[in-house]
């Protein structure tokens, strides 16, 4: 017994700050922040405000089309990747990761020189006058930036492992390199694609910092409802807080198990 | 000719890789390209398929020429090393994957396939995922899936160096005989001279992308023609003209380092016979390899010379090893 | 694909990713950017006034300070704990191993309200509490980079080898296993340490105005006067790449001594009476 010592601490704090914390705010979110009693009050008014309701669309809008285009993105580099040299390949993952650290405040801000009101790309191509960084698809085209390196780590094992063999045994057979990526190559690589997919749209429902940084609390989306309900800007709720943290967790979880059973269905 | 392969170069940067002056093969026949590795057999397998292409060469087919054509047009059958059976599929959507490119009709795209697993003794396992299978039977699949398009030919690339003996030996003779049933033009790449000799009807053997010899097994074993030829097909004692010379009467082994001499170790006789040459040796060892006992002696010059008997009584005692002239093998040394 | 497109699609991608960073930097170092392609003038001052301003270099401090707070408890509690479960808890390793992944579904907000929501009522200093968040956020990386790390170099055989050569327990945690796992935990720590260090949301959360860190401090100044801020993100970026660069270079020695080993095969260990030797000898195949 005195081996499972080393463990205490470590189970201690594991406990301590996820697992009753966690279960803690289950609770907590179904009781009123106003009197302390027990009420799914919380929950109808999550359902029936419109402005709450604004927010998850937001934030699954924003998350939708970011993985898409991010999944896509890097779909698109794994496959030039893969006419490198190694040592190639290898820098540039090395630079992606190091992309990927630029999210956040540093990203928000560079966007806003780029693309912001009197951004220099705006000068630069006219075209892009009537692009407003600071809407939904802003966000969305600003997320793509670290959505292709998350996306570029979780796919890049995955293509790799596509045998040149497989493409080479459906020209023999008379098809087309097409016909092979159709046929064979992408139902290989379909559960690594979906579950791809569900980690960027969980990242794109919970970024925080990109989104605070560049738009402050002004546009709605879900993260920064629950920070300001929660951390108390000026009316806390944070039994609403716990409330809409649980639901958008439960939504995460839905979007899991719903891309595990389209990607094992398909499997056939 | 059914298949003629010529003037094939290749470089692979600046090393060049092939330079195959000619290989000409008959309909039905089933031909080995036997070399170590690195010798360039698989690449000029590829080069045959169009999913490697050369400098320079022609290929025909059926009097066709097809070094220029894609290889999706080439109707080509091909069996790699590690099967690449397409993972996702069963082994009837395996083995049906060239069918329906071409758009056949699900009764006959059906009965083919059948037909074809019957061949290979798969039938049973249709429903299953490829993922499933023993070595041996993901071959079995990859070889029907190859044959079910009716190719001109097959090529088989290293097929059976990843299964372990047994089964190897199993499908050597599996292939074999559907190659005869099917009348198929094959070309099995191997670097295991014993497979190769087992089935082929002729075979290759290739040096450093250089063609050395080309004959039927029997041929290659009883005469081949260099140095590296004899040391790679064959278990040969290899003796230079000193340690024979002295045990001559006539020129028949001339002074000097004209030629290097191959003895076969069943050849070597204990008894004298109409023209033998004789050695002084003694017995240093044996060694028992199943049904052949191996007899390793020593001569005068501290060379080693291996005699094989058949494993079925032991030899007489002996300290002289006789040699018929005619079948010491003679090879200039400049075929070295 | 052809050669011709994908360099063309590097290309576009290393424009994309590059012009960000280029825009912040040439913001940095200039006092005015008119609507002109390229700013009015260039200066460094920016980066100056930054290196003597005072909250600046406390923000930073207090930055280090976090990140060494927890790399210590990461080093004391969590990858003893690691190995322990690696090593003699196997079916618990599994069930890790799928769990690990799951930071990366469930966004880091939820687990700040319930830490909210439990400590903001209780005497706790909030400051532990983040110290804890941040022990349960990067336990995803730990795990994965130690585990790794221990497969790479057969530690189980290791020990096993130490252990029939007659080594004490005490012997082999010392001289067995901590200078084995030594390249692991240092990449490790790199990781944690930028981890930290880019960490915004759960410090400004938890503890905010309170405790500014670097990035707090960031925010703050992007508000106020975006050439600081520039010149913020520009030093915050240039230690990032060389942590990154650390990182790339000792994976890649360590990829090539486990390369050269492999050529060598390991030779028997001679039994000798003294333990130490046959440490030595066990250590020397490692």
């Amino acid at each position: 017994m005195k081996k499972h010592l080393i463990m205490l601490p470590f189970g201690i704090i594991f406990l301590a700050f996820s697992v009753i914390p966690l279960l803690l705010m289950i609770l907590d979110s179904f009781q009123s922040d106003v009197t302390n009693e027990w009420t799914i009050a919380n929950y109808t008014t999550i359902l029936n405000n419109p402005y709450y309701n604004k927010a998850f669309i937001n934030s699954f809008l924003i998350a939708t089309v970011s993985s898409l285009l991010g999944l896509t993105g890097a779909f698109i580099l794994c496959l030039c990747l893969l006419n490198l040299s190694k040592r190639t390949q290898e820098k540039i993952t090395f630079v992606s990761n190091l992309a990927a650290n630029f999210a956040g405040v540093p990203l928000a801000f560079s966007f806003i020189i780029l693309l912001g009101n009197v951004g220099v790309l705006k000068m630069l191509f006219p075209l892009l006058e009537g692009f407003n960084l600071y809407s939904w698809l802003g966000l969305a085209v600003t997320y793509v930036y670290f959505q292709i390196p998350l996306g570029l780590l979780f796919i890049y094992p995955s293509i790799k492992e596509v045998k040149k063999e497989w493409i080479d045994s459906v020209a023999l057979l008379g098809g087309s390199k097409g016909y092979a990526w159709r046929k064979v190559a992408f139902p290989f690589l379909r559960p690594s694609i979906m579950s791809t997919f569900v980690i960027l749209f969980a990242n794109g429902m919970g970024t925080y910092e990109t989104a605070y940084a560049l738009t402050g609390s002004n546009i709605n989306l879900l993260t920064i409802r629950i920070g300001s309900l929660v951390s108390g800007d000026v009316f806390a709720k944070p039994n609403l807080g716990s409330a809409l943290a649980l639901l958008f967790g439960l939504i995460l979880i839905l979007a899991m198990i719903l891309t595990q059973w389209v990607g094992r269905k398909v499997r056939g | 000719m059914f298949l003629e392969i010529r003037n094939i170069e290749l470089f692979f940067d600046d090393k060049q890789v092939l330079a195959i002056d000619e290989i000409l093969i008959k309909k039905g026949e089933l031909v080995t390209l036997l070399g170590p590795s690195g010798c360039g057999k698989s690449t000029l397998l590829r080069c045959i398929t169009g999913l490697e292409k050369p400098k320079t060469g022609s290929v025909f087919l059926d009097s066709e020429p097809i070094q220029f054509k894609p290889t999706k047009e080439r109707n080509i059958g091909f069996v790699f090393q590690n099967y690449a059976l397409f993972p996702t599929m069963t082994v009837f959507e395996n083995v049906a994957f060239g069918l329906k490119i071409k758009k056949l009709s699900k009764e006959e795209i059906n009965q083919r396939v059948f037909k074809l697993l019957d061949l290979v003794s798969m039938t049973e396992h249709a429903e299953k995922n490829v993922q499933q299978l023993s070595g041996g039977q993901k071959q079995r699949v990859a070889l029907a899936r190859s044959l079910v398009t009716e190719p001109k030919v097959l090529l088989l690339d290293e097929p059976l160096s990843a299964l372990d003996a047994r089964i190897r030996k199993q499908l050597q003779k599996d292939i074999r005989k559907i190659q005869q049933e099917l009348q198929m033009t094959m070309i099995f790449v191997t670097h295991d001279q014993e497979e190769a000799m087992r089935i082929s009807d002729r075979i290759f053997v290739l040096d450093q992308g250089i063609v050395v010899q080309d004959s039927t097994p029997d041929k290659l074993y009883q005469k081949p023609k260099s140095s590296f030829v004899a040391e790679f097909i064959g278990n040969y004692n290899k003796l230079d003209w000193k340690e024979l010379e002295p045990y001559t009467t006539d020129d028949f082994i001339p002074k000097g380092n004209e030629f290097i001499y191959y003895l076969r170790p069943e050849l070597i006789l204990f008894r004298e016979d109409s023209d033998t040459l004789a050695i002084p040796v003694t017995l240093k060892e044996q060694i028992s390899l199943g049904p052949i006992k191996r007899y390793i002696f020593q001569t005068a010059s501290d060379s080693e010379i291996m005699v094989d008997r058949l494993n079925n009584g032991s030899i007489p005692q002996t300290n002289f090893l006789y040699i018929n002239k005619k079948d010491i093998l003679k090879i200039p040394i400049k075929n070295v | 694909m052809k050669k011709s497109i994908v360099i063309m699609v590097l290309c576009c991608f290393g424009l994309y990713y590059f012009l960000p960073f280029l825009g912040t930097v040439l913001y940095a170092s200039s006092t005015s950017w008119g609507k002109t392609i390229l700013p009015d003038d260039f200066t460094l001052t920016w980066f100056s006034q930054l290196l003597s301003d005072q909250n600046f270099l406390e923000a930073v401090g207090r930055s280090l300070f976090l990140a060494g707070v927890v790399l210590l408890t990461i080093l004391g509690l969590m990858i003893p704990a690691i190995i322990w479960i690696y090593l003699f808890a196997p079916r618990l390793n599994r069930l890790m191993e799928k769990l690990v992944l799951l930071p990366y579904a469930i966004p880091g907000i939820i687990l700040v309200t319930a830490l909210l929501q439990t400590y903001s009522k209780m005497e706790l200093p909030m400051f532990l509490v983040l110290i804890g968040a941040l022990f349960i956020t990067t336990l995803p990386i730990v795990f994965l980079g130690i585990t790794n790390q221990i497969r790479l170099i057969n530690m189980r055989e290791l020990i096993d080898a130490a252990t029939t050569l007659g080594a004490s327990k005490k012997t082999i945690l010392f001289r067995v296993l901590f200078p084995n796992i030594r390249i692991g935990t240092t990449l490790v720590s790199l990781m944690v340490f930028s981890a930290v260090f880019g960490e915004y949301m759960l410090t400004n959360l938890l503890i905010g105005g309170r405790f500014e860190t670097v990035r707090i401090y960031m925010l703050k100044r992007m508000n106020e006067n975006g050439h600081l801020a520039s010149a913020v993100v520009v030093m915050y970026f240039l230690l990032m790449t060389v942590i990154a660069l650390l990182t790339f270079v000792i994976t890649n020695r360590q990829k090539k001594k486990l390369w050269l080993k492999g050529q060598h095969s390991i030779k028997q260990c001679s039994i000798s009476v003294k333990e130490g030797v046959t440490v030595e000898n066990v250590l020397g195949n490692s």
